[in-house]
């Protein structure tokens, strides 16, 4: 049994935390754009966070469940609809079999993940199951959904006692959003390489500039536009490694930030990288909205970094007690 | 080791030994050296190790080493890298394989061949003699999945970079841009000059080591005719 698309999206891949080890041979790490996203909505149906996931823009796909199944949506709120019932974001919800769950208006954000219970029954690439659209592997068929494509469930509970005749259970938990995203107008980033380049005004100008994510953005990077930043002299620099929101300068003086499914390495001149713990927020703005960057240490990077992953922490805690008490209540194991 | 170096943070999850903004064949040695010793150190903190014409990056999970009680995260990683600098042998470069690579050198599948020899003012047999005799260097892979960017193609066949970009480069494409030679894997937009061919899979998905060409590897172009082109090609799909 499994998840049909009745109407496929405009990019709706799986993902999961992204596929490392392999960059040196130019395979990009790609994994969810908004990878906080990803492990609230595996941990709310108290999955692992190495749970394949899947990745929807707006227009997101129109999804048949063949049988029934726990699921989560967490991430950009796209109003999900189980048929005709409204189902909220970073609640764990129960679906009936035969139902459609699809996506009717964006109300937040630009990435919105589905998570099932045991996740998706497909195999894994070089230990990861992103999709890599470049190699057109890993993840399903190593490309966007098509209509008609069938994700293979993997967990077979019966929910009935839960759902009883209804077409969708909505559990009474809520995973609190505001605390893993940060303000949009001071994305804190880590100065790098090629900072030095700038003059002083140059710099001051950096974290002035409200840049504004560019319609041709998409996994790859987003394009930001801006007052032109300039380089007292034409710089070239030789081919580095490059990361997720590693901000570089193109030759024209706007930036382009590189997200998770960018190349290995590049060589445009990099001025800083977004801190990892920011990388949801930067990941969830929608074109034509606006971005600022602060400058801050490495350390405070890394308690960013140490605090999400104790809020995650805790987050997972409070589910999978709250799971266990209502399916203990309905004798479901 | 090359002592003169520079450390910083690409960001929270990478750090850059930098030894200049220079693509040089001793300073590429010596980034590759120290990919090998790094590698070899299998460290489960290090997700990835990249190499660079000039630089290596060290891609590291901070969660692993806050689990090892690490406090100072940056203090730990470049002792970490210096003490391998310190006990890391050159002889991992000797050990490096020579690959063979076939590649026919005819315009029906080089569609930059005789506009590049013009502009050279060689004949097609000179152009596969000098870039065929020469024993290239892996120095980096990047932009696709396994595309590897070799040094050092002989002076005379330097040529820039197109300054605008194919459209669709065939997968298998053999270019040149400045001094360096490199394959296409896959069909691609790309700003090489095309000057030949090869039927070899230089990434396969399924393969152990999907991409052929690995950091360091030594590299010799062999060239073959258009028929032996054709079956090779046959027998590969």
């Amino acid at each position: 049994m499994s998840v049909v698309v009745i109407k496929p999206g405009i990019a709706d891949s799986i993902q999961d935390n992204g596929r490392y080890g392999w960059q040196h041979v130019g395979i990009n790490p790609d994994g969810a754009m908004d990878k906080t996203a990803a492990a609230v909505a595996n941990i709310l149906v108290n999955n692992t966070l190495d749970c394949p996931v899947l990745e929807m823009s707006f227009p997101s796909p129109v999804l048949l469940f063949q049988q029934q199944a726990l699921v989560a949506v967490s991430g950009a709120n796209f109003t999900a609809w189980v048929n005709d019932i409204p189902v909220p974001v970073n609640t764990p919800f129960i679906i009936q079999k035969n139902c459609v769950l699809q996506f009717k208006q964006v109300k937040r954000g630009a990435w919105c993940y589905l998570s099932v219970k045991k996740g998706f029954g497909i195999p894994t690439w070089m230990g990861s199951y992103s999709t890599n659209t470049i190699a057109g592997t890993g993840g399903f068929k190593g490309r966007f959904l098509k209509k008609q494509d069938e994700l293979p469930l993997v967990d077979t509970t019966d929910y009935s006692p839960v759902l009883e005749n209804k077409d969708v259970y909505v559990f009474h938990v809520q995973a609190d959003a505001l605390q893993w995203y940060l303000n949009t107008n001071a994305i804190p980033a880590i100065l790098s390489k090629d900072w030095h380049l700038l003059n002083k005004e140059a710099q001051k100008q950096f974290q002035d500039n409200e840049f504004q994510v560019q319609p041709n953005s998409n996994r790859m990077g987003y394009y930001l536009q801006s007052n032109a930043i300039k380089p007292d002299h034409p710089v070239t620099v030789v081919s580095t490694a490059v990361t997720n929101g590693t901000i570089q300068l193109l030759p024209n003086g706007q930036c382009i930030v590189l997200m998770s499914g960018h190349q290995t390495t590049g060589g445009y001149p990099i001025l800083a990288t977004v801190c990892s713990a920011a990388l949801s927020t930067l990941a969830q703005v929608r074109p034509h909205e606006y971005v600022k960057f602060t400058p801050v240490t490495l350390r405070y990077a890394h308690e960013l970094m140490q605090q999400q992953q104790q809020y995650l922490q805790q987050l997972q805690y409070a589910a999978i007690a709250k799971l266990n008490e209502l399916f203990s209540a309905y004798a479901i194991h | 080791m090359n002592a003169d170096y520079r450390i910083y943070a690409l960001s929270d999850t990478a750090m850059v030994i930098d030894w200049g903004n220079l693509i040089n064949d001793d300073i590429n040695h010596t980034v590759l050296t120290l990919f090998h010793c790094i590698k070899q150190e299998n460290k489960p903190f290090v997700r990835d190790v990249i190499p660079a014409y000039s630089t290596l990056t060290i891609v590291y999970n901070p969660v692993m080493l806050w689990k090892q009680g690490i406090e100072n995260m940056e203090a730990y990683l470049r002792n970490f890298i210096e003490t391998v600098m310190g006990h890391c042998s050159e002889e991992v470069m000797q050990q490096q394989p020579l690959i063979q690579v076939p590649v026919c050198y005819h315009p029906q599948v080089a569609p930059d061949l005789l506009a590049f020899c013009e502009a050279k003012n060689i004949t097609v047999e000179k152009l596969i003699e000098l870039h065929s005799q020469t024993i290239y260097r892996v120095f980096m892979l990047g932009f696709l999945p396994g595309f590897a960017y070799m040094g050092t193609v002989p002076e005379i066949l330097e040529m820039p970079r197109k300054a605008l970009p194919a459209q669709q480069v065939a997968a298998g494409s053999v270019g040149i841009a400045g001094r360096q030679t490199g394959v296409y894997p896959f069909n691609s937009p790309g700003g090489w000059h095309i000057i030949g061919q090869t039927p070899e899979a230089m990434f396969q998905q399924n393969r152990m080591q999907p991409a052929l060409l690995q950091p360091g590897n030594r590299v010799q172009f062999v060239p073959i005719d258009l028929n032996t082109f054709n079956s090779l090609l046959q027998n590969k799909n």
